[in-house]
């Protein structure tokens, strides 16, 4: 479509003590989060018109480090939800109070704390806004916790032994499957995939307030380290990408749009392991990243063949960074 | 005997120097003790051991040798020259050291094949020289020999038939030797020089370390953990066998102490462990040791006698390190004459210090519980320690010897004074399991309550074993019964301080240790309650390993992207095996990092330039995308009526011309000459323009009545294109599209799709419309509604 490249909008010193595990903008591209080694979350107002940032709020309460950090909707008051080693997922709310000399000031408070998990919290993930405030946590106690807030209360409902050994990732699938036609429109369905250290991909669908598990995918040979669930728009296919251990990316495409049959597609095999798989607002870009420090960006061909529009190491991206 | 100033800091050494550069393999000290070489593949350096020149490197000699030293050793005789040996490969060097503390070579010994494991001076006659190599032949070397100048060939030589590890002489009888190799023991009479007049199997794997104890008795160190002591046949025929000690790894050497029953052991380095550390006992104890050095990696040992008991080391860190033993543990191993004039000692014992072991043990023989060591003797007297009386004379020394006595020890007077002072008022969550002061042992446990959750409550326990030379020397912990939150090597660690602290002060340390203990489990428990705050390095082997790099599309058209400072990228690219999957591989890692953390003062630097490098960099990525908000602002969305429509595509042609979207451009072209030909027709036609603005009455009409039908192929072009945008993503040209070819009450429906995407102002607007009746109505055969609810999903 374009061969013109990315520039940078804004380059935020995060003042973090350790290195970064998630970084993270908000909805409306306003806010960034980003949590550390270092036990925190940071969070900074953006303005990318202006590439100005402002610092606005160091959250601590994690006693170790922070490994995801996720924006909830904005149909729904400002939350951070944040995870961490410490086995607990925090729930941050900013709330703004203004005082009697008119200024704004903004504060962040721990609105939920969630326990229940016996080992590191790995990823968190927001539903999609159209099912209310749900919040998908995968742990390394090998189950994955769906949380709910019904009632003025977070409800937790947990799928036990969801991978073994541990669950590394969780991606939610959009509310709405792209279709043409209103008359055969199925009834939405709430659906996530989750990635584990069983090498698969699950796909998990509710039905009567339980979580089944719909789908195994097989396909990686080591850890599956990211999961992600495209985005509907327009009318593109259901796409989930898949990242692992062993240094390859899958595209698993669902043809029939019925959330069952998942057609695998490799992407890439990487020089090392990839960490991070991310799709962009369409779902047509696939940015990936991991274990090399590089990060390249995938596009889907007319001839359905991938291939990459952009690679860290060679393109701008790389240098911007190397000029910091 | 008084104990001078050094004394005053128990089981400390006195002094330590680094001589780093002379890597040095052997130490071995003079029969003067005053002169230490230190022996290595570059340099032979001698060292001072006498005050005031102390530690003092005297003379270095560049070696310059192809192969290590494996073994040196100084002549033990006195009133010869003062040389030594030095064993390098298969070569025997013999030096002499001159009044003016220089090294002298003498002669060169080539008499093996193979390499030379061990050599031996002979300690009743001078020039008289063991070697031993694996190429199984014990050597005997006499260098006075005309024989070994003129045709460089040993004086003597043994066939052993197996390699020898070991060769030692007998210090009474100065025919007998004793070699040994794998699990056996060699006799060897130098007037039958053919075979070895004894065999002893005296264990089942490798002998490590071979000394005499005495003229018949030989300790024997090896590979199955333990040291016995054997006595030959030929002496004792019905008594071979002598105390066993066991120990919990191999032993690389058993020495007799140059005082009393005292015998050094020193176990073969086993990494994590304190094995190598050396131990002291008392061969009728052989429960516990009597006292530890804290001495790591230890190369090899020595003693040297001043006023008090003082032990040489050398360790793998190329230190020289000089111990006090304190005088009650000397006493404690029977010996401690402190009248007793004698002059020096050396490493591999000499005669004088050997004669008290002989004279021990042959005492010993009628009573001697030779299967038993544990065996104790009834309490026959007070302690003498206990009277605190320090002079002593040879007459007492005697009368305790004859009457045998195993005197109630310092060591359990003072545990159960200690024990009786604590015992009321340990903390609750304590519990004494096991309370054997008698045999030094003491085994205390905690048991935290048990959680809710049904999760079990931390627990541990610790045994306590107290050295003979308690509270000179420390006790020796064993965690036991530890649930998995514990860190047995943490309390380990922090107990062996507080003890080793303790035990330099000549203080008693239980209660010390139990204080320690309760905290380090209470702070454990707490961990356990608020979840682990540090990175345990065990049960993290699921725990995937921390993404430090990342790229995350976020709201429209944002990439954030975080990387690894650049200094950690270059150690990352070293290692070649790629990165690992797991947090465990990252342990130590990790703790360098939570150490960084801690104490970060001192780190300011480093942690200023990590700040630096913690850059959250996010670009703009619309270029890549098929949409993007200028687009959104500059196309026409909404046109008033249908002769617009062409105005609009054209427009809409030029603003994707000018955004860099040529195809896009070429699509609106296209579109507008569907839109020109749709309005020509429309109006040729002939329909009121009304019927075509109002759509409530298009509804009401027939819906085949409107311009589109004109033009069949117009209409499907139209839709294809927005499939086509649709499929591929671009929602904003597709909906655009469908807008355009759509018709619109402006009055509810006045909000271009597409212009501010990321608002959710708009969004909010948008699916108002949608759960209203859509004021649109489609000129396709498409419902409007599925474009909408199409470019909703995304929004």
């Amino acid at each position: 479509m374009s061969s013109s490249t990315a520039f940078t909008v804004a380059t935020v010193d995060t003042g973090h003590e350790d290195m970064i595990h998630d970084a993270q903008m908000d909805f409306l591209g306003t806010k960034l989060a980003t949590c550390s080694c270092d036990k925190t979350v940071r969070v900074f107002d953006v303005n990318i018109n202006h590439g100005s940032q402002t610092f606005v709020a160091e959250l601590k309460g994690h006693e170790g480090p922070v490994w995801q950090v996720a924006w909830a909707h904005p149909r729904y008051d400002t939350l951070l939800a944040s995870c961490s080693y410490d086995r607990k997922v925090i729930i941050w709310k900013e709330t703004t109070e203004i005082k009697p000399d008119g200024k704004k000031v903004v504060k962040w408070d721990a609105s939920f704390v969630y326990e229940g998990h016996d080992s590191s919290v790995n990823s968190v993930c927001w539903a999609p806004p159209e099912w209310g405030l749900m919040l998908a946590c995968g742990s390394s106690d090998s189950s994955i916790t769906v949380l709910s807030y019904v009632n003025d209360r977070w409800v937790a409902s947990k799928i036990p032994n969801a991978h073994t050994l541990g669950c590394n990732a969780v991606s939610w699938a959009p509310a709405q499957a792209p279709s043409f036609d209103k008359t055969n429109e199925v009834q939405p369905v709430k659906r996530f995939a989750s990635g584990g250290c069983d090498n698969l991909v699950k796909i998990w669908r509710e039905e009567n307030d339980q979580w089944l598990e719909e789908v195994k995918l097989e396909g990686h040979s080591d850890w599956v380290r990211d999961v992600a669930w495209s985005p509907a728009a327009g009318l593109t296919r259901m796409k989930i990408a898949s990242s692992s251990q062993d240094r390859r990316v899958i595209i698993w495409t669902n043809k029939e749009s019925d959330g069952i049959s998942w057609t695998p597609e490799p992407l890439h095999v990487f020089d090392d392991v990839v960490w991070h798989v991310s799709w962009n607002f369409v779902g047509d870009v696939l940015a990936v990243s991991g274990g090399d420090n590089q990060v390249s960006l995938w596009k889907k061909r007319e001839t359905d063949s991938w291939e990459c529009i952009s690679d860290s190491s060679k393109s701008c991206i790389q240098n911007e960074q190397r000029t910091l | 005997m008084t104990t001078s100033g050094t004394s005053s800091r128990y089981g400390s050494e006195n002094f330590a120097r680094e001589f780093r550069d002379l890597q040095a393999t052997t130490m071995s000290v003079d029969r003067t003790a005053q002169y230490a070489l230190l022996a290595g593949r570059k340099y032979l350096a001698v060292i001072s051991l006498e005050f005031p020149t102390a530690d003092k490197l005297l003379y270095r000699l560049a070696y310059g040798g192809k192969y290590e030293i494996s073994i040196s050793q100084w002549s033990k005789i006195e009133n010869s020259p003062n040389s030594v040996a030095i064993a390098s490969s298969q070569r025997c060097d013999i030096f002499e050291l001159s009044d003016s503390s220089e090294l002298r070579c003498l002669h060169r010994l080539k008499g093996h094949t193979r390499v030379i494991t061990d050599l031996d001076w002979c300690p009743l006659q001078a020039n008289l020289l063991a070697t031993c190599s694996f190429d199984s032949y014990v050597n005997i070397w006499d260098l006075r020999s005309p024989r070994i100048i003129n045709t460089e060939k040993p004086q003597f030589s043994l066939s052993a038939l197996d390699g020898a590890s070991q060769v030692k002489w007998n210090k009474v009888e100065q025919d007998i030797l004793a070699s040994c190799d794998g699990g056996h023991v060699k006799i060897w009479d130098l007037r039958k020089p053919s075979s070895p007049t004894e065999y002893i199997a005296a264990h089942a794997s490798k002998i490590n370390g071979l000394e005499w104890a005495s003229k018949d008795t030989i300790i024997t160190a090896a590979q199955d953990c333990t040291v016995k002591f054997s006595r030959l046949a030929a002496n004792n025929p019905n008594k071979t066998r002598g105390p066993v000690l066991s120990l919990t790894a191999p032993v690389w050497r058993a020495r007799p102490a140059p005082f009393g029953r005292g015998i050094v052991t020193q176990c073969v380095p086993i990494l994590r462990r304190d094995s190598g550390l050396l131990s002291l006992w008392d061969w009728r104890r052989f429960t516990s040791p009597v006292y530890t050095f804290q001495a790591h990696d230890i190369v090899e040992f020595a003693w040297k006698k001043n006023e008090s008991f003082e032990l040489l080391t050398w360790s793998r860190d190329q230190t020289l390190r000089m111990w006090t033993l304190p005088y009650e543990i000397v006493e404690l191993c029977g010996g401690g004459d402190g009248s007793r004039p004698q002059s020096h000692l050396n490493a591999t014992g000499d005669d004088s210090a050997l004669e008290t072991g002989v004279e021990m043990l042959d005492d010993d023989d009628d009573e001697s519980p030779s299967g038993s060591p544990k065996s104790e003797r009834p309490l026959t007297a007070m302690s003498r320690h206990a009277s605190g009386k320090k002079e002593r004379s040879s007459s007492e020394r005697r009368s305790r010897k004859s009457s045998s006595p195993t005197p109630l020890t310092r060591r359990d007077e003072v545990l159960m004074n200690e024990y009786d002072l604590i015992a009321p008022n340990i903390p609750e969550t304590i519990t004494f399991d096991q309370v054997e002061l008698e045999r030094g042992l003491l085994r205390f446990s905690w048991v935290g309550k048990l959680e809710t959750k049904g999760r079990s409550g931390v627990s541990a326990g610790v045994l306590v074993s107290f050295p003979l030379g308690y509270p000179a020397a420390a006790p020796t912990f064993l965690v036991t019964n530890a649930s998995n939150e514990v860190d047995k090597n943490q309390i380990l660690k922090s107990l062996r301080n507080v003890a080793q602290q303790n035990a330099k002060k000549n203080e008693t340390c239980l209660l010390a240790c139990i204080n320690m203990f309760v905290s380090i489990l209470q702070s454990i428990k707490t961990l356990d309650a608020e979840s682990a705050s540090e990175f345990p390095t065990i049960g993290v082997s699921n725990v995937p390993f921390p993404r430090t790099s990342g790229a995350r599309f976020c709201s429209v058209g944002m990439l954030v992207c975080f990387g690894r400072p650049s200094y950690l990228r270059r150690i990352k690219s070293n290692t070649d095996s790629g990165t690992p999957r797991s947090l465990s591989a990252l342990g130590p890692f990790l703790s360098q990092l939570a150490h960084e953390n801690e104490d970060g003062r001192s780190r300011r630097s480093r942690r200023l330039e990590k700040k630096k490098a913690n850059i959250v960099t996010v670009f703009d990525v619309t270029p890549m995308l098929p949409f993007n908000r200028r687009l959104g602002e500059d196309y026409y969305h909404i046109i008033s009526n249908p002769f617009t429509r062409k105005k609009a595509c054209c427009e809409n042609a030029n603003a994707a011309k000018n955004g860099k979207k040529s195809s896009v451009a070429q699509t609106w072209q296209a579109a507008s000459i569907v839109a020109d030909f749709a309005n020509e027709s429309a109006l040729s036609s002939g329909i009121q323009l009304q019927h075509v603005h109002d759509m409530q009455m298009m509804e009401a009409d027939d819906d085949e009545a409107n311009w589109i039908s004109y033009h069949p192929l117009g209409s499907d072009l139209i839709h294809s294109m927005i499939t086509h945008y649709a499929k591929h993503g671009d929602v904003q040209t597709a909906g655009t599209m469908a807008c355009l070819f759509t018709t619109v009450d402006p009055s509810s429906f006045h909000v271009g799709l597409g212009v501010r995407v990321n608002s959710e102002s708009h969004k909010s607007s948008i699916n108002q419309n949608k759960h209203l009746k859509p004021p649109v109505r489609c000129l396709f055969n498409l419902s409007p509604e599925k474009y909408f609810n199409l470019l909703t999903s995304c929004v």
